[in-house]
């Protein structure tokens, strides 16, 4: 069949928000039982949708993929960047205080918690250095420049993917979603550039073997429904992705308007060796798919990306911040079997088995 | 604003990163040019291992991490028969196909393994090459990963080489080895393989067979602990030399102990193996078992010792009868040494007479027998024979060919003699069996007698013999009997009994044996007249031999006699057995007579028992008629008793009945004096008052005691004395007892009107009376026992005369007691009967008078009189007498109270009887007689003991007068009416 994975987060059970919200701190002991509660039904639903390669639904990270590794560190100050959405909320980012710049948790133990319960590999998702690099203030930190900062990211960063992967991690996935967005801050690409740059700096410190196993993602940044930056063109963004150093790139795609065009840019950027996980099932759309209409878009990516460098994949997680629940759980689970089925339909029409 | 900020945060992050990503490019050129130095290394290292590979031995093939080829070194291509620009590419199995040379199956190729495990592959062995052309090649070949920086495998190198040659050499070693193995494990001789310090390595199974100990054993210990401790000294000597090279190997016979304790003989040889180097590695020893040599030799040595020390004469000879060998024995036995021996016949042993034994002994030799104790006579050198007993066996060659002779002589000279003494002795033994059984089984004298004469004579070998004996027969007369061995009785009779000569003489008294070669030698011989030597017609007696048959007790009973007309016939040994003969002889004699002796007593006591049992009997007849006559009187006492106590009797009835009572009480009372007369006599206490008696007193009394009867029965009596009867020492009362007694029974056993004669004569010796009657006579029996204790004639007569018929037997002991005899003759039944007395005339001397109780005439004294009598009819029928006479009379009935009696009223007479409870009358005079104040009473003993001695003890006790009961009243009243006598 056509590969086909997840990219991370699931919505979180209500109970669990709720208890979240009320003790105002997702580290509180009180709430093991209920994430551990969580993760088990997460894994079992998620395994119950037949999907090969699942994830925890990232039920752990309290807050969001993105500040989960730095929530709580005390070198840190909440009154970061702001990342503005669509739909006109805003998430902000934790301000570097001081140094040296380390990351509060690493995202193995999650992944150690969803392996006590899967029978189906797990993949684990990470943010990417990149993402993490604008927590250093504009203004500098004394005794902390920016350089040694970046070099202390990288080395988390790469920390992180190691970690696990020696867990036993089926793959990372590097959560790039703020690619789209430096075209947006800076369109003249340069940001982009120097964001490629630094993940590379990342991943050229992994081994060719464990570059195999970690992948890319990238999405107009999904939240509450909205995203902050699907209104920058794929064709900015898709050429300089592709020179990511790694083997799989999962790209948001069901959302896209001109879904053709970019197919085309991947087409054309992808390297032997890579493969493109398209989106074919929308989180921030409400509606169901079904898997006809996944399977319609596997043939529609099918006839720009060969198949040897295709896989299915949501456009992106269903609940990136924790506290997202405009998607409920049945909805995401059943977008998930949708494309599984639909994955499973081109699969056959395809001929790949 | 905030989008601005955002802006110049992340360009500045960009400047940051681009200094980052510059450090990492120069940190990756850096990589970069390290890696192409590297990779140039690499390189050279590459060429400098292709070319080693080229060059070394060895065949190199390398793969990928998949299996396929990358690399052929020349003796890889060569061996493969691929060259590199084939090969590579190509998966192994297709240019290395290897197979399992004993099975022949393919053999998976190392490499997979490699790759698989990523470990190294070892060697491994029977691996054959099938290169391209199809030849096979014996390979060793082994396998590694190759790895990267990383350690990863990324391909695996093999490395093989051709083993055909050592493979061929192997097997050759191996077969070699195998071979080796063989000869050692299966050899016949143990060998054993030890480390210089002696622990054993190795051994065959002939090694671990002679010790007993398994392989596993053996290693645990040195051969030294193995070694018997004396040869460890021998053997560590010859291990030093060894070691110290002074020698190559060494050979010892020597003693191993086995684990079972025992000793094994080993020929052991020992040789120092060298290690390449040539020093010193290992001893290496072979061991083989002689012990069964050694105990031949030992056997040997044994043998040879036996011949050499041996008593017998052990001699070898040849098959044509020379002698080959010879021992000390055989020296000592025939005198010759082996040197005049050795080489000659063996015939110069054997008397002439025996030759003829030879020719069969070889004989049977040749036919392989063996002749066990052939006795036969051989020759000493001094011409001496002896009796020898061969032993003779065959001598066989290694091959079994009988090649000569063994000879064991064993001188039996001594033996034979032995055999003969020993036949002898079982002769005589047998001679003395059948005499002691004869003797043991016969009590016939005369047979046990002759017996032992004849055994002695044989035993003596004389040519006769005689036994003389002395006996005591029935009559007590001495005799000499004799029995005889070897000659007639006719030959001796008419010489009458041996005579007490001097050559006799030793015999009969027992002096002792008399052994002599040639008695007509003898100086003792024909000192006698009138013969002086054997009377003419004597058998001839040179050898003689007599020997004295002494009894138990000492008593010579007779003599044995053996006579031998040759000189020196008698040996020692001879007089020995007749010796020993003599005394079973007089052992026969002495129980013969105690036989004798025994029956004799056993006749004795048989007639006496029927004595006893006829006495018995008539005794009880006695008593019956005892009874009967003590009755008789008692019935005419009562009747009168009655009568004189009947109120109407009168003094006429009265009278009558005192003089019934008065007749009967004497005649019960002479019936009681018989009685306690023949009861003296019996026991010998009867005791006479002898005195010079007249024989007319005697008459006159017994005629005055026995008239009454006569006259009753009108029978004549006829009196005849001497004209002047003697005067002799008799007791004229009890010689008057006797002669009334025959008168009373000639009365009685006469029928009315008979004669009855008594006759008296008498002569200087004795003084006869006769009484005679014309009776009813006396059978024989009858006067057999007339005189026998309770003997009547049996007869309805006899009973109606009465009498206890103890008159004879009184009578007989009465003029016993006198010296004299009575005998009874008569001529039959009817035809009368006389009766002698003979008493013999002694003078008796003026003896005292018996004491006589001089009876003062009556007087009227009165006196006080107790009388004591614990029976008190008696005491008071007295007292009343007593009383009718005017006495004062007190009774008491016991000792106690006649004392006291005694003491209060001191009557002037006690008349005391002797058995009285509480104190007897003898206890009751001794009282008396202490007592001051009444000592001198007179005491009278009333008792029905009337012995002497009865009398002497009344006196010793203190009285005055002793009375036999029952007491005269008349003769008791005169007494007390007169003058007591004085004591």
């Amino acid at each position: 069949m056509i590969p086909t994975e997840p990219i991370g987060s699931i919505p979180r059970p209500t109970e669990l928000i709720d208890a979240i919200a009320r003790l105002g701190d997702g580290t509180d002991p009180g709430l093991e039982p209920m994430y551990e509660a969580a993760i088990a039904d997460t894994v079992r639903l998620f395994e119950a949708t037949g999907s090969p390669v699942i994830t925890d639904g990232e039920q752990r990270k309290y807050h969001n993929f993105w500040t989960y590794s730095v929530e709580g560190l005390p070198n840190t100050a909440p009154d970061g960047f702001r990342i503005p959405f669509a739909a006109g909320h805003v998430r902000r980012m934790p301000r570097l205080t001081s140094g040296p710049f380390r990351y509060h948790r690493y995202a193995d133990k999650f992944l150690e918690q969803a392996l006590r319960h899967s029978t189906v590999p797990v993949k684990q998702a990470v943010i990417s250095p990149s993402a993490l690099s604008l927590m250093y203030p504009n203004e500098g930190i004394p005794d902390y420049p920016r350089v040694q900062f970046i070099e202390d990211l990288v080395n988390e960063h790469v920390t992180e993917v190691r970690r696990c992967l020696e867990a036993g991690a089926h793959s990372v996935q590097i959560d790039f979603t703020e690619a789209r967005f430096t075209l947006k801050v800076d369109p003249t690409g340069g940001l982009l550039a120097s964001f490629i740059d630094l993940n590379n700096l990342a991943l050229g410190r992994l081994t060719p073997a464990e570059r195999l196993r970690v992948g890319v993602h990238t999405c107009p940044g999904g939240d509450r429904d909205s995203t902050h930056s699907a209104d920058v063109p794929y064709n900015a963004l898709l050429p300089s992705l592709f020179q990511l150093n790694v083997s799989n790139f999962f790209v948001a795609m069901a959302g896209e308007r001109d879904r053709e065009g970019a197919l085309k840019i991947i087409s054309e950027h992808i390297k032997p060796g890579q493969r493109a996980f398209v989106g074919v099932i929308s989180p921030i759309d409400t509606r169901l798919e079904s898997p006809e209409i996944v399977r319609d878009r596997i043939l529609e990516a099918a006839r720009f990306i060969p198949l040897d460098q295709l896989g299915t994949t949501d456009d992106c997680g269903f609940a990136p911040f924790c506290d997202d629940q405009s998607t409920s759980r049945d909805l995401a689970f059943a977008k998930i079997r949708a494309r599984i089925a639909g994955t499973a339909l081109a699969s056959t029409m395809l001929g790949v088995n | 604003m905030e989008e601005r900020t955002l802006r110049e945060a992340a360009l500045k992050n960009v400047e940051a990163i681009l200094v980052a990503r510059q450090r990492a490019e120069r940190e990756l050129l850096a990589a970069k040019t390290a890696l192409e130095k590297r990779t140039a290394e690499l390189q050279l290292q590459r060429e400098w291992f292709e070319v080693t590979l080229a060059s070394i031995g060895d065949a190199v093939i390398t793969t990928d991490i998949e299996g396929r080829v990358t690399f052929l070194n020349p003796v890889a291509e060569n061996l493969t028969g691929w060259r590199l620009e084939e090969a590579q590419g190509k998966p192994l199995p297709t240019v290395f196909r290897i197979i399992n040379e004993d099975s022949r199956n393919p053999v998976d190729n190392p490499i997979e393994k490699v790759l698989e495990t990523g470990q190294v592959v070892g060697l491994a062995n029977h691996t054959a090459l099938i290169s391209r052309s199809g030849n096979e090649v014996s390979i060793e070949d082994s396998a590694a990963p190759i790895r990267d920086a990383d350690g990863k495998v990324t391909g695996a190198v093999m490395v093989f080489h051709d083993v055909s040659k050592r493979r061929i050499a192997e097997r050759a070693l191996r077969a070699s080895e195998g071979r080796l193995s063989a000869v050692f494990s299966q050899a016949a001789l143990g060998i054993a393989v030890a480390s210089l310090d002696g622990r054993l390595q190795e051994a065959n199974l002939k090694f671990c067979s002679i010790l007993g100990y398994s392989l596993d054993e053996l290693r645990q210990r040195t051969f030294l602990e193995l070694t018997h401790p004396e040869d460890v000294v021998s053997t560590l000597e010859k291990v030093k030399a060894l070691r110290e090279g002074k020698i190559e190997n060494y050979a010892l016979e020597k003693r191993y102990v086995r684990k079972d304790g025992s000793n094994v003989w080993s020929s052991t040889t020992v040789t120092l193996l060298r290690n390449e180097s040539g020093e010193a590695a290992q001893f290496i020893g072979i061991i083989q078992d002689i012990s069964e040599r050694k105990r031949a030799e030992e056997m040997l040595a044994h043998l040879a010792a036996v011949v050499e020390y041996s008593d017998d004469a052990i001699v070898t000879k040849t098959l044509n009868g020379i002698i080959s060998s010879w021992n000390p024995g055989a020296q000592r036995l025939f005198g010759y040494t082996a040197e005049e021996a050795i080489g000659n016949p063996v015939t110069m042993l054997i008397p002439d007479n025996h030759l003829n034994e030879e020719p069969g002994i070889l004989e049977r030799l040749r036919r392989g027998e063996r002749i066990d104790h052939y006795e036969t006579i051989r020759r000493r050198k001094n011409g001496e024979l002896i009796n020898v007993s061969l032993t003779v066996s065959p001598i066989k060659n290694s091959a079994g060919r009988i090649v000569g002779a063994s000879k064991i002589a064993r001188d039996i000279t001594r033996q034979k003699r032995s055999e003969i003494l020993i036949r002898e002795q079982a002769h005589v033994l047998a001679l003395l069996d059948t005499t002691g059984k004869t003797i043991s089984s016969q009590l016939d004298l005369q047979n046990v007698l002759q017996t032992v004469t004849d055994t002695a004579t044989r035993l003596a070998g004389a040519k006769f013999g005689a036994f003389f004996y002395n006996v005591i027969n029935e009559e007590g007369e001495a005799l000499v009997l004799y029995t005889l061995s070897g000659a007639p009785r006719e030959a001796f009779e008419k010489f009458g009994m041996p005579r007490n000569t001097p050559v006799f003489n030793p015999t009969f008294t027992g002096q002792g044996v008399v052994r002599s070669p040639d008695i007509t030698k003898d100086p003792r011989y024909g000192q006698m007249a009138p013969h002086h030597g054997m009377p003419t017609g004597h058998l001839p007696v040179r050898s003689y031999l007599t020997v004295p048959v002494i009894s138990r007790s000492g008593e010579v009973m007779g003599g044995l006699f053996f006579g031998h007309t040759e000189t020196d016939q008698f040996t020692e040994r001879a007089e020995q057995l007749v010796v020993g003969v003599a005394a079973q002889a007089a052992v026969a004699m002495d129980n013969a007579r105690l036989y004798e002796a025994a029956q004799r007593e056993i006749a004795s006591r048989e007639r006496a028992e029927a004595a006893l049992r006829e006495t018995d009997q008539r005794k009880d007849e006695f008593l019956a008629t005892l009874a009967h006559e003590l009755r008789n009187p008692l019935a005419p006492i009562r009747q009168a008793t009655m009568i004189s106590m009947a109120p109407g009797a009168n003094e006429q009835q009265k009278r009558w009945s005192h003089e019934v009572i008065t007749r009967q009480v004497h005649h019960m009372s002479l019936l009681l004096d018989d009685l306690l007369d023949i009861s003296r006599i019996t026991r010998g206490t009867l005791e006479l008052r002898t005195e010079m008696t007249d024989l007319r007193t005697v008459v006159d009394s017994a005629v005055e005691t026995s008239r009454p009867l006569i006259d009753a029965k009108h029978h004549t009596l006829e009196i005849e004395l001497p004209r002047d009867p003697p005067k002799f020492a008799a007791d004229p009362l009890r010689l008057a007892q006797v002669l009334s007694n025959l008168l009373t029974n000639a009365a009685k056993y006469t029928d009315p009107r008979g004669t009855i004669r008594l006759r008296a004569t008498a002569d200087e010796k004795d003084v006869e009376i006769s009484v005679a009657d014309t009776g009813v006579g006396l059978t024989k029996d009858a006067l057999s026992a007339v005189f026998t204790m309770f003997s009547q004639v049996r007869s309805s007569q006899d009973r109606s005369e009465g009498g206890l018929g103890i008159g004879l037997a009184l009578s007989r002991g009465v003029v016993e007691l006198h010296g004299g005899t009575i005998e009874a003759r008569s001529a039959g039944p009817a035809k009368g009967s006389e009766f002698i007395v003979r008493i013999p005339r002694r003078i008796v001397s003026d003896s005292p008078q018996p004491e006589t109780i001089a009876i003062e005439p009556k007087t009227t004294r009165k006196r006080r009189v107790l009388i004591a009598d614990d029976n008190r009819d008696a005491a008071e029928s007295l007292a009343m007498l007593l009383q009718m006479d005017g006495h004062t009379v007190t009774v008491v009935h016991d000792g106690r109270q006649a004392l006291s009696t005694l003491e209060t009223l001191r009557p002037e007479v006690a008349l005391l009887d002797i058995g009285m409870p509480e104190i007897d009358g003898y206890e009751v005079a001794r009282r008396v007689r202490l007592d001051t104040r009444i000592r001198n009473m007179f005491l009278i003993a009333v008792t029905g003991w009337g012995q002497e001695s009865d009398k002497n003890r009344a006196a010793a006790a203190g009285f005055n007068l002793h009375f036999t009961k029952p007491v005269d009243p008349q003769m008791l009243i005169d007494l007390l009416g007169g003058e007591l006598p004085t004591r």
